[in-house]
């Protein structure tokens, strides 16, 4: 009997060193933040966990110009961290060579929360976003192909893929997760506002902020939903048609003459640094947007039934509407050197 | 010691009355791709369609999948079975379903391209990887299936016609379910049961002008009338079985 529990042990224990040593490196798993009060963000990742090494890698992707055709652009070109990730110098964004797109390029912030993206809700799922603008051609002009093969002959980062998906094989599929975990990581919520909201000593109104809290939760809040800011929905709101662009919006993807101008309705979260703004961004200032919804909405057939009551605002209440959209400006995401190019990587 | 001995003997016993109950089978099923009987060569080898016009294939992939081998007594749904069938390359047509339990199947049914939940699923692997060519960027979602090729009749660039056939929204759902009678196909674990299926590319083009139709790269009216001829390209040639 003493023989056989010999046995047993011996073999356990056996069992259990070559469990360990075959057992791949622990990676440094990283909790996603969901704030107090808000919602469950709409994605999760569930093909492979969040970890800091995968963040690190699609951080290193998204500044890579690696990813367009002729390694001029990255992503980062019209995603612009210090200024809420989107770029303020075009109205609409620029790709390889100078070419010209035809919309604004949307800031990135919070995008788990969101169902669809891109100003029509082409995309529907974060995971495959970022091969829009990789092979559109007035972008960067690139195949998913190619760029998996132009990875593939990187040792650097053929270890780094074998380090966060345990494949040294770069597949389409890993390079886009790698990126999904870096984007969708750009969250903000420490903007005056969160604090005033969370009664944090620093998150005290002024008499203008409050008042325009008020007239805001009054007009816009049926679109920009709090805390996220937009109501994942699609509105027309009201914009003239540009003739030189004739954008329809939606209705382009879904082909329903419903959604005739109507485009996703963008979170304002920092909306201070995140202009130009509208989807082929024709406005360069907030004032001309608050000016728009009380005096420049176009009233056609499929306008939001949320704007179907004027809304009318004194010039000291459109002063203290844009001073409340100020404080949704969050210095720590701006500035969040986690978000900001790779410089230790390069 | 004895105790030891006799513990194992036990075990190996359980074993092997678990392996003869739950006894599986192997499945191969091979897939030709054809153009009305004749086999299909990409390239420069003309063909002519039912209407009459000259074609030449340049390309043809598709999407299979959901297969489900449906007996008298039991059917066996294959999970995460979705197959890209490319006929530029061979071992794409060769697709092996193992662990299937032993038993008589007379059914076959699977999808022609991918259903909803797949399209939404962001960024997959393997066959469904979006470096296969079978992923649309612009608008998110797979291309169940895919023909290109070219004919005197169309009026295009070098006379191409292009068919990428994908779009899972209502109301252009381009997946197509089918359901192929086979010969009695005994699975079990000592042999390999073999099946050909013929693909015949011809049916795309049934009640098609390639004159005006010969462009279809997103879904739409025409995506959902060739889904519908696409839908019966699939014929059962002949099952076989083979000792392991």
């Amino acid at each position: 009997m003493k023989n056989l529990q010999l046995f047993i042990v011996t073999s356990i224990l056996s069992c259990l060193i070559i469990f360990v040593s075959f057992a791949p490196i622990e990676l440094k798993k990283t909790t996603f933040i969901v704030p107090t009060g808000w919602p469950q963000p709409l994605y999760s990742s569930t093909k492979y966990p969040l970890t800091e090494e995968g963040f690190q890698l699609g951080r290193t992707l998204f500044y890579d110009p690696l990813l367009s055709r002729d390694s001029s652009v990255s992503c980062a070109s019209c995603h612009n961290q210090s200024n809420s990730f989107t770029r303020v110098d075009h109205a609409q964004s620029r790709g390889i060579e100078g070419r010209k797109g035809s919309r604004n390029a949307p800031a990135l912030i919070n995008l788990a929360w969101k169902k669809l993206y891109m100003w029509d809700g082409a995309v529907n799922n974060i995971e495959v976003l970022a091969l829009a603008p990789m092979t559109n051609p007035n972008e960067m002009d690139e195949t998913i192909e190619h760029v998996v093969k132009k990875l593939n002959a990187s040792s650097t980062y053929r270890q780094q893929f074998d380090q966060v998906f345990g494949d040294s094989v770069v597949s389409g599929q890993h390079l886009l997760l790698a990126i999904t975990q870096f984007v969708i990581q750009l969250n903000s919520f420490n903007a005056k506002y969160d604090k005033y909201i969370r009664k944090d000593i620093d998150g005290k109104f002024t008499n203008e902020e409050e008042h325009g809290l008020q007239l805001f939760r009054q007009h816009c809040v049926a679109c920009h939903t709090e805390p996220l800011f937009s109501n994942n929905q699609f509105e027309n709101n009201g914009l003239p048609v540009d003739n030189t662009l004739q954008d329809i919006g939606r209705m382009k993807v879904t082909q329903n003459p419903a959604d005739s101008l109507t485009f996703n309705v963008p979170s304002l979260r920092n909306i201070e640094y995140s202009a130009p703004y509208m989807h082929d961004g024709r406005f360069t200032e907030l004032a001309q947007v608050v000016n728009h919804y009380t005096s420049g909405i176009v009233r056609s057939g499929n306008l939001s039934k949320k704007l179907s009551v004027p809304i009318l605002l004194n010039e000291d209440e459109k002063k203290d509407l844009i001073a409340f959209l100020m404080t949704l400006t969050d210095r720590d995401y701006l500035l969040n050197t986690r978000y900001s190019f790779p410089k230790e990587t390069k | 010691m004895k105790r030891t001995y006799r513990f194992f003997l036990l075990c190996l016993c359980i074993t092997l009355f678990a392996l003869n109950v739950f006894a599986k089978g192997v499945l191969v099923i091979k897939i030709q791709p054809v153009f009305r009987g004749k086999p299909l060569i990409l390239g420069d080898k003309p063909y002519v369609s039912e209407n009459g016009d000259s074609i030449t294939i340049e390309e043809f992939k598709s999407y299979i999948s959901a297969l489900n081998l449906i007996g008298p007594k039991s059917s066996f749904p294959i999970k995460n079975s979705a197959h890209l069938i490319n006929a530029e390359d061979s071992a794409t047509l060769t697709y092996t379903i193992n662990n299937i339990p032993s038993g008589v199947y007379n059914l076959l049914t699977f999808n022609i391209g991918l259903d909803s939940v797949t399209n939404v699923s962001g960024a997959l692997g393997g066959d469904l990887d979006p470096t296969l060519g079978m992923y649309w960027a612009w608008n998110t979602g797979y291309i169940n299936a895919k023909l290109t090729g070219h004919s005197n009749v169309c009026q295009t660039l070098h006379h191409t016609f292009e068919f990428h056939i994908g779009g899972y929204m209502q109301p252009y759902v381009t997946v197509r379910k089918t359901s192929l009678q086979l010969p009695d196909i005994k699975i079990n674990s000592e042999t390999q049961a073999i099946l050909t299926l013929i693909v015949d590319v011809a049916t795309w083009f049934n009640d098609i002008h390639l004159s005006s139709i010969n462009n279809v790269v997103a879904p739409s009216k025409e995506a959902m009338q060739i889904a519908d001829n696409y839908m019966k390209m699939f014929q059962i040639s002949q099952s076989d079985e083979s000792v392991k």
